[in-house]
């Protein structure tokens, strides 16, 4: 198991549900909703893949760093 | 703005459900954005302590040749053990210096990754904390225009009171009860005896206690019902107890949900859901479907 691993799946889960509980309101669509998105939904899960890269890619290094270390 | 009231009550909890939504989102994204830090570090350090291991073996290592190398420039004859002694000894060195040389580069390739790490970590809370306060405050004041307009349409304010029918289509409604959303407060479920966890593990009440609020709930309120659930557990994978129906049945199905029964002093006792109203307390959650009798 990696050692930042469950905490990128967490945060994986996190955003799917975010994405469900947004997805789940396309009822309600006009001016206000896509102010709404274009202020801060769309740049907050910009910010949150480029963080969920980063977690990646945390995962990655710290693997290596374990491999290196059980040589 | 929409002209009918059942319109704007759906506008209502659809701008509710996107707060619940995004305050739910950061509350998880916040919790293991740490969490790895926080794990990314103490690696780091246990890495630490290794490779200090590592090199004072190495240390040893070095010591015992150099003294097998002193005793076999002293020896005039016979000297054959005391040459294969030595050449046992380097060949410890050059193992304890592979070792050290390469926990020495996995402390550094770690520390590099804590670095940059760091500073994806701060731009995102930053970004979180932004985002996360303008879409709460615009969805917050949203729905009290919201309100306050259907008041004025004469149709009584939503929410307010500790007890918000919301049978939803699709969700259990039968001769046995129907789901309304009650407030915590409202609830006594203080028990003698210690919760134990046997049955459902704590972090699956947890997770499903997440999903409620994020996704379920707020679908409920917009209407959805069964089927939606079900389809959105096929785009995304899911399956079991740990799916949006699995949640949805748990918290909305009769036979499931959490019962209550309304007391003479107007609070609630608790018939089924123990578990459940705790692990919701433990999470500052206020308020959760429930069937009052």
């Amino acid at each position: 198991m990696s050692i930042v691993g469950p905490e990128e799946m967490a945060f994986e889960r996190a955003l799917a549900d975010l994405d469900a509980g947004l997805q789940s309101t396309e009822a309600w669509r006009d001016d206000q909703r896509t102010r709404l998105e274009r202020s801060q939904l769309i740049p907050l899960r910009a910010a949150a893949n480029t963080f969920l890269q980063a977690l990646r890619s945390l995962d990655k290094s710290l693997d290596a760093a374990r491999r290196l270390l059980a040589e | 703005m929409t002209a009918n009231a059942d319109g704007v009550q759906a506008q209502i909890a659809a701008v509710d459900a996107i707060g619940s939504a995004v305050q739910t989102f950061a509350g998880r994204a916040r919790a293991s954005s740490d969490q790895a830090r926080s794990l990314a570090r103490a690696f780091e350090r246990e890495a630490g302590e290794e490779h200090a291991r590592r090199y004072e073996e190495l240390k040893d290592a070095r010591a015992r040749r150099d003294a097998a190398a002193q005793v076999l420039r002293a020896c005039t004859e016979n000297c054959g053990g005391l040459e294969r002694a030595l050449a046992e000894a380097e060949s410890a060195v050059q193992v304890a210096t592979r070792r050290a040389d390469a926990s020495a580069r996995a402390v550094a390739q770690i520390g590099e990754a804590i670095h940059g790490f760091s500073r994806a970590h701060g731009t995102f809370t930053t970004a979180l904390d932004n985002h996360v306060s303008r879409a709460t405050g615009s969805t917050s004041q949203l729905s009290s225009q919201l309100q306050q307009y259907l008041g004025s349409m004469g149709e009584g304010n939503r929410p307010g009171s500790h007890e918000r029918s919301s049978v939803p289509p699709g969700s259990s409604s039968n001769s046995r009860g129907s789901v309304a959303n009650v407030a915590l407060s409202q609830i006594d479920d203080d028990r003698s005896e210690a919760l134990t966890f046997d049955k459902v593990p704590r972090d699956q009440v947890v997770s499903g206690l997440d999903r409620l609020k994020s996704v379920v709930e707020p679908a409920v309120a917009m209407g959805k019902g069964s089927e939606y659930f079900s389809s959105r557990d096929t785009s995304a994978g899911l399956s079991g107890d740990q799916s949006y129906s699995g949640v949805h049945r748990w918290f909305y199905d009769s036979d499931h949900a959490i019962k209550l029964t309304r007391t003479e002093s107007g609070r609630y006792a608790v018939t089924n859901g123990y578990h459940r109203l705790a692990v919701a307390r433990a999470m500052g959650i206020d308020s959760l479907p429930a069937i009052v009798r």
